[in-house]
């Protein structure tokens, strides 16, 4: 039954992966990545990490990618516009990065079939907010509220740009 | 294993049964309400063989004037975005009663049935992610109708959900800080007790400014007057404007069922759930007097409905706040969530924390 779930999950997250980049619409490439991130989080929640999931929602699906949807949305996508680019250098570049990823993937893959898997006890609090929170705020501090002070940065940075006029 | 899975599509059955329900008598009732306020009859035309009980067959006459309307798609427009959206709409309202409990655990036959669909260890998040994701139904809808009207209906809807889910999460934090817990099961439990040993603690006790603040933020999402600057009938007509037939009524049914959702939300977090005050498990309990015992079935009878009178009023009251206000203007909207609502969330939260560190 689990495994059965999991891969769901997982073809479903390849599949709109892989429509990302091969819808000719840039809304159909959008709405595709949505759908990989829920998958992504549809397996932090198999993985007894439900907070992840939620936060995985709640940030990248309801956030980041209203962003992004803002954007496709105010601007009209024209044909002019891939003329705009050499293909040579898009090949050049695609190419470049799809080695160095088949790279990775065949080094990660050749480093975990030489591992034995280890059957290791989850704790019952394992992934909850409880758990999570208390290893954020005592372990983990200072890189947390160092990313508390980017992120005010960058909230200061936007109003500033954004232009106070007088 | 069977019956487990029988009893939670029973729940789903019971709990979907009664919000779609509502929401289609909520449809009838705006109208009727609208009509009461100004002075009207209102609703009550639609009749079978010769019987009309005050117009209650409008809702189905509705339903089969927008089912048998012809279904239209924009020729410009995105065909497979124009259908999706309005199925949207109806999900992420509806998933949100997932979580919300609407009884205390039923003791049945040597089984313990909780009164929950699920009651998921992430609770309250679980209805701010999925109630966010009704914001993708708006701006598709707008996007793919390829309507200058419609896609600044869903501009104005996005700057307004966005803003205003700030607000929201941060009113919540308060409630969960109060009950230390951020399960709803939890949290209604917890309004169980007693403060000083005769005022129920509810959440409106807990946290006044936070149940103002959450009903202000929670209608906003609603997007209904005075907040419903995405529609704006007497302006651009909104986001939905080139929707025919049902996928119209699924539009319209959203946002009633959204009203129903908000209603719960509320009464959960900050009216007790299902709480009867001085109706504990034993029966009607009046501290330090007397205790009148009561079957256990008859009390989760009271409780859930209970739950459901107090879903039932806050309805109501969102259609009164509905028919008595005018619109915001968009400046004004904005500069009521940011530099008004945000502050006094985040006031609330440093206040919720002091009281809980001095008491």
């Amino acid at each position: 039954m689990e495994n059965l779930f999991f891969y769901i999950a997982a073809i479903l997250a390849v599949a709109s992966a892989g429509s990302v980049i091969l819808q000719r619409k840039v809304m159909y490439s959008v709405l595709s990545l949505i759908v990989t991130l829920l998958a992504v989080a549809w397996m932090y929640a198999m993985l007894s990490a439900p907070f992840l999931a939620v936060v995985q929602v709640i940030l990248y699906v309801g956030a980041i990618m209203v962003l992004f949807l803002f954007v496709v949305m105010m601007l009209k996508y024209e044909k002019t516009e891939i003329q705009r680019f050499r293909p040579g250098l898009l090949w050049c570049t695609g190419l470049l990065v799809a080695v160095f990823f088949l790279m990775k993937l065949i080094y990660v893959v050749n480093r975990a079939s030489s591992l034995t898997p280890k059957v290791a006890t989850v704790p019952p609090d394992f992934g909850s907010i409880k758990s999570l929170g208390g290893v954020l705020y005592t372990q983990y501090l200072l890189p947390v509220e160092l990313t508390g002070i980017l992120l005010l940065v960058a909230v200061v940075g936007v109003a500033l740009l954004s232009g106070i006029k007088k | 294993m069977c019956l487990d899975v029988i009893i939670t599509l029973l729940k789903i059955a019971i709990v979907f049964g009664f919000v779609l329900n509502v929401a289609a008598i909520l449809s009838w009732a705006e109208r009727k309400q609208s009509a009461v306020m100004q002075d009207r009859i209102g609703a009550n035309r639609a009749d079978v063989l010769g019987f009309r009980i005050f117009g209650l067959f409008h809702p189905i006459a509705d339903t089969i004037k927008m089912l048998t309307k012809e279904d239209w798609v924009p020729p410009a427009g995105d065909a497979f975005i124009h259908t999706l959206a309005p199925f949207l709409a109806l999900f992420t309202a509806l998933v949100v009663f997932a979580v919300i409990p609407f009884g205390d655990t039923l003791h049945i036959a040597g089984r313990d049935i909780p009164l929950q669909i699920a009651d998921l260890n992430v609770g309250i998040l679980f209805i701010v992610a999925f109630g966010g994701l009704g914001f993708y139904s708006v701006v598709l809808a707008g996007w793919s109708s390829e309507n200058k009207y419609s896609l600044l209906g869903s501009i104005r809807a996005a700057a307004q959900l966005i803003s205003y889910e700030l607000a929201l999460g941060l009113s919540i934090v308060g409630v969960v800080m109060a009950y230390g817990s951020i399960e709803l099961d939890d949290i209604v439990r917890g309004q169980g007790q007693y403060v000083l040993g005769v005022i129920p603690y509810w959440g409106i006790v807990a946290q006044p400014l936070g149940f103002i603040l959450f009903f202000t933020a929670a209608m906003a999402e609603t997007k209904r007057v005075p907040f419903d600057l995405p529609e704006s009938e007497s302006e651009i007509i909104g986001y939905f404007t080139e929707y025919s037939g049902m996928k119209f009524g699924a539009f319209w049914m959203g946002e009633f069922i959204e009203v129903i959702s908000v209603a719960g939300v509320v009464t959960a977090l900050y009216f007790g759930g299902w709480q009867i005050p001085f109706l504990s498990n034993q029966g009607i309990f009046i501290p330090g007097l007397f205790t009148i015992p009561l079957p256990h079935l008859l009390v989760v009878l009271l409780q859930v409905s209970a739950f459901g009178l107090k879903v039932l009023f806050f309805c109501w009251f969102m259609l009164l706040v509905r028919w008595t206000l005018p619109r915001f203007r968009y400046d004004q909207l904005m500069a009521f969530g940011w530099k008004f609502m945000v502050p006094l969330a985040l006031v609330n939260i440093v206040v919720t924390g002091l009281i809980k560190y001095v008491f």
